[in-house]
């Protein structure tokens, strides 16, 4: 019966258009965040404008692609002097880099149901291939979320290297949050 | 009898003894900023609040020359040797000198910090940086070098002007600080 269960169930899944569906970034439920420490006090901030290609099955990951570009400039902690130093030269350079972006090259499925993306992060002029978790829920009716974290060393994406290299202030690792919200295109 | 130039004008005293405060505060949190062995948490905060009083020590000092220039001191007392009358002049000029190069040479080195911190006085607004010089480390450091030495000097400056009023007060037996001082009437019989 479970055999012929899942026979029946495969062949309704191949009988499913093979193109992957494309989301639609719902903004007002989605937020990109970072935290860090200056002199040993937290701080947090969000990128208030990103935009987000993502192109996801579950049963065609090998078809499955994000995009995300992030307008650098959009970074906001919310502290003046802060606000005041992330747009300079030394820090994101929003002059020189209006934009950061992330391209996935591979997303894998993982034995605990969630993913792993592996793909390439520029911020600057520096681009690093990071690989990273992320947890996905996909109900039937109403839209997927995903949602992942990762630390990243700014030093070694050039960010804060002429002021701080040691990190002595600005604590060198940066943690990024992310919760995306996002409905199929219909 | 009240001669009216005989002391400084309450204005001018109160931005004197005002000012004497604040200078006295910056020293003190200069010298520790620099050498105290603070973390970095209390270091960056002194940093921020350092910077604030600065901006309004320039600002005071802007609106005291001002005032001097417009008022004009009372003229030195008659029982002063004309050594001293020189020594005083000299000590009163190179005070104001000191109370604008100091936060001038303080102001060029948050601006031409590479860490690039703006400058929010006490939390409540922006005080710009000096324009063209942004991350220019040759620029930075020989304005740090100047606060420092011109601290130095302006510490042994404070330091001879408050030995001159303890010698005028129990040596020559002149009451002089009541010309630095709100009153009526003569400061010396």
């Amino acid at each position: 019966m479970k055999i012929a269960a899942l026979a029946a169930a495969l062949a309704l899944l191949s009988a499913l258009p093979a193109a992957a569906a494309t989301y639609v970034v719902d903004p007002a439920r989605s937020s990109v965040g970072f935290s860090g420490t200056n002199s040993g006090e937290a701080f947090t901030g969000t990128f208030k404008s990103w935009t987000a290609d993502i192109v996801f099955d579950p049963a065609d990951l090998a078809g499955s692609h994000l995009k995300v570009v992030f307008d650098t400039a959009s970074a906001t902690t919310g502290n003046a002097m802060y606000d005041g130093t992330l747009p300079q030269a030394d820090w994101f350079a929003v002059k020189d880099y209006p934009t950061a972006s992330f391209t996935s090259t591979a997303i894998t499925a993982n034995a605990d149901g969630s993913y792993t993306a592996t793909g390439k992060l520029q911020i600057r002029n520096v681009t690093n291939e990071v690989s990273f978790p992320f947890t996905l829920s996909l109900p039937a009716n109403g839209p997927a979320e995903a949602k992942a974290s990762l630390n990243l060393n700014r030093v070694a994406y050039g960010i804060g290297v002429q002021s701080d290299p040691a990190g002595g202030w600005v604590g060198p690792y940066i943690a990024v949050t992310i919760d995306v919200v996002a409905t199929p295109k219909p | 009898m009240t001669k009216p130039a005989d002391r400084y004008a309450g204005i001018a005293v109160a931005l004197h003894w005002v000012m004497a405060l604040a200078i006295l505060l910056m020293l003190a949190s200069g010298f520790v900023m620099a050498f105290g062995d603070i973390g970095p948490s209390l270091k960056f905060r002194l940093y921020q609040w350092h910077k604030s009083l600065g901006v309004l020590v320039l600002v005071a000092a802007a609106l005291r020359i001002l005032l001097r220039l417009v008022l004009k001191a009372p003229a030195l007392p008659g029982f002063m040797p004309a050594w001293e009358a020189r020594a005083a002049k000299a000590g009163h000029l190179a005070l104001y000198v000191l109370m604008v190069a100091m936060p001038v040479t303080g102001w060029i080195v948050v601006s031409a910090s590479v860490f690039g911190l703006p400058t929010i006085v006490f939390g409540l607004f922006e005080w710009p940086h000096v324009p063209g010089i942004a991350g220019d480390a040759a620029v930075e450091g020989a304005a740090k070098g100047a606060h420092f030495w011109l601290a130095l000097l302006m510490a042994v400056t404070i330091a001879g002007h408050i030995a001159a009023v303890i010698k005028h007060i129990v040596i020559d037996r002149e009451n002089i600080l009541a010309r630095m001082w709100w009153g009526r009437g003569r400061t010396m019989p």
